[in-house]
């Protein structure tokens, strides 16, 4: 009645064929096979945006990798293999996924200029140009060469820069490379993770 | 001496979890239905090796590693086994039964002894038969001895059991935070042990986009952890679904996801004890 150590491996390689040459009836299962709804879901591990403690996420989405399906975020949770958050997440945190699946959600720049009670739309080239613009205008007029005192400073004080959490190591190295060039001192992360 | 000691309300709440199931679940009835009978068995058998103090400061699980198997308490609880399987099992299981039960006690040593030596490390090269009723005969003793053994500092992610060295059987999701916390569960032994999640346990992968989950609407709290660089796969419990399963019981239940799994290409590392 046993099989040989072949028919066993072979056999291993097909589900269920263990319990099949037990004896058990497989028909049933495999009635409740075709019945069954599968969906995949893709887990990616991420970090929550809002605020200075920079829990670790678990985003999960749905979605075949098919070229015609766009891939859904159906829920987020607290990672709990991250040494900060340990699984939880704070209500804001928890309520990342209407961020990410949110028509409310801006997708392209806005404007809203002095004096004006609504927002515009403005095209990324006008929106860069326009921002470099004032940041010159700004500097030229306000930069400090010398200090009250005659000593030599080169410091630019009305303007300042804010970070956030999710912002790398490179991305912040370039900033600070950048805002030192212009002279900007108020030089801010939210975050120190 | 309380359940727990012996087991005892482990045991229950498979016993019971497998009734729940199998009125649930009439596809799997036949599986779940014979479980319960080893199950009882099992509990028994748990209860008398605690009965028996067998001691378990035996290095029989030092360092992650098995020791010589001691079958002078086991061995007379065996024949007894083997008459619950020619009672309850299917027609083939049955009949591997009634011919082991007319062979002799060194036959039966000698099979039992070459189980214990490979459980749950290279089940596939034991046959199905041999592999049944040494596994689910030694599988009390196992929990016996490790009921009670601290687990190691865990430094890694190991793959194998760190108290017996058996490969897993299933994930078990835990609650922890708002999240869940993977475990695996030992194939022979029960006892899990923590591994982090998005990290395939068979070949280590852990690129997230080479990692799906499956989930059927039917089995909301079952998962098919799939990975595409080895094609093997991890069923795993999700607690956090469903707080009342049970996570051995459950993996029994859900043979139509494991039939599934096959069908798309994917192998699993460890069976379960009914071969599924």
């Amino acid at each position: 009645m046993n099989p040989t150590r072949r028919d066993f491996l072979k056999l291993t390689t097909i589900g269920g064929a263990a319990a099949a040459v037990f004896g058990f009836d497989l028909k049933p299962a495999y009635a409740q096979l075709r019945a069954l709804k599968i969906a995949r879901a893709s887990e990616t591990r991420s970090t929550c945006p809002y605020c200075a403690v920079g829990c670790g996420t678990i985003i999960y989405t749905i979605g075949d990798r098919a070229k015609n399906v766009t891939a859904q975020v159906v829920h987020v949770e607290g990672d709990p293999d991250h040494p900060t958050n340990r699984g939880t997440l704070c209500p804001k945190g928890a309520s990342l996924q209407q961020e990410i699946m949110n028509d409310r959600r801006l997708l392209k720049p806005l404007v809203r200029r002095p004096g004006g009670t609504d927002w515009e739309d403005i095209s990324w080239d006008q929106a860069l140009a326009e921002i470099a613009a004032k940041v010159k205008k700004t500097r030229d007029d306000t930069f400090v060469e010398k200090d009250a005192a005659g000593r030599t400073v080169n410091r630019l004080e009305s303007v300042a820069w804010i970070g956030g959490c999710t912002d790398t190591n490179e991305f912040n190295y370039l900033v600070v490379k950048s805002m030192r060039a212009l002279g900007v001192v108020h030089l801010e992360n939210q975050a120190r993770v | 001496m309380t359940k727990t000691q012996t087991g005892g309300a482990e045991y229950s709440a498979r016993i019971q979890r497998a009734e729940r199931l199998s009125a649930a679940h009439p596809f799997a009835s036949e599986f779940l239905n014979f479980y319960k009978h080893v199950a009882s068995f099992q509990k028994t058998l748990r209860a008398n090796l605690t009965a028996s103090s067998v001691s378990k400061s035996a290095r029989a699980f030092a360092d992650g590693t098995r020791d010589s198997l001691d079958l002078t308490v086991l061995l007379p609880h065996y024949r007894g086994f083997l008459s619950v399987i020619e009672q309850h099992a299917p027609h083939a299981l049955r009949e591997a039964a009634r011919q082991t039960s007319l062979l002799g006690s060194d036959s039966w040593i000698a099979s039992l002894n070459s189980y214990w030596e490979f459980a749950g490390k290279f089940d596939q090269e034991v046959g199905a038969f041999a592999q049944f009723l040494s596994r689910g005969f030694l599988q009390p003793y196992a929990e016996h001895l490790a009921a009670d053994k601290a687990a190691p500092p865990v430094v890694s992610a190991p793959r194998i059991c760190p108290i017996c060295s058996a490969r897993p059987l299933l994930g078990v999701l835990r609650p922890e935070g708002d999240g869940g916390k993977r475990f695996l569960l030992c194939s022979f032994c029960s006892r899990e042990w923590e591994f982090r999640r998005i990290y395939c346990s068979t070949c280590g992968e852990e690129a997230e986009e080479k990692l799906p989950v499956y989930v059927a609407e039917q089995f909301p709290h079952v998962r098919v952890e799939a990975c595409e660089t080895c094609k093997f796969y991890l069923l795993t419990i999700d607690l956090t679904k469903d707080g009342n399963a049970v996570p051995l019981v459950d993996d029994l239940a859900a043979i139509p996801l494991t039939l599934w799994a096959h069908e798309h290409g994917y192998s699993r590392l460890q069976p379960n004890l009914l071969g599924t």
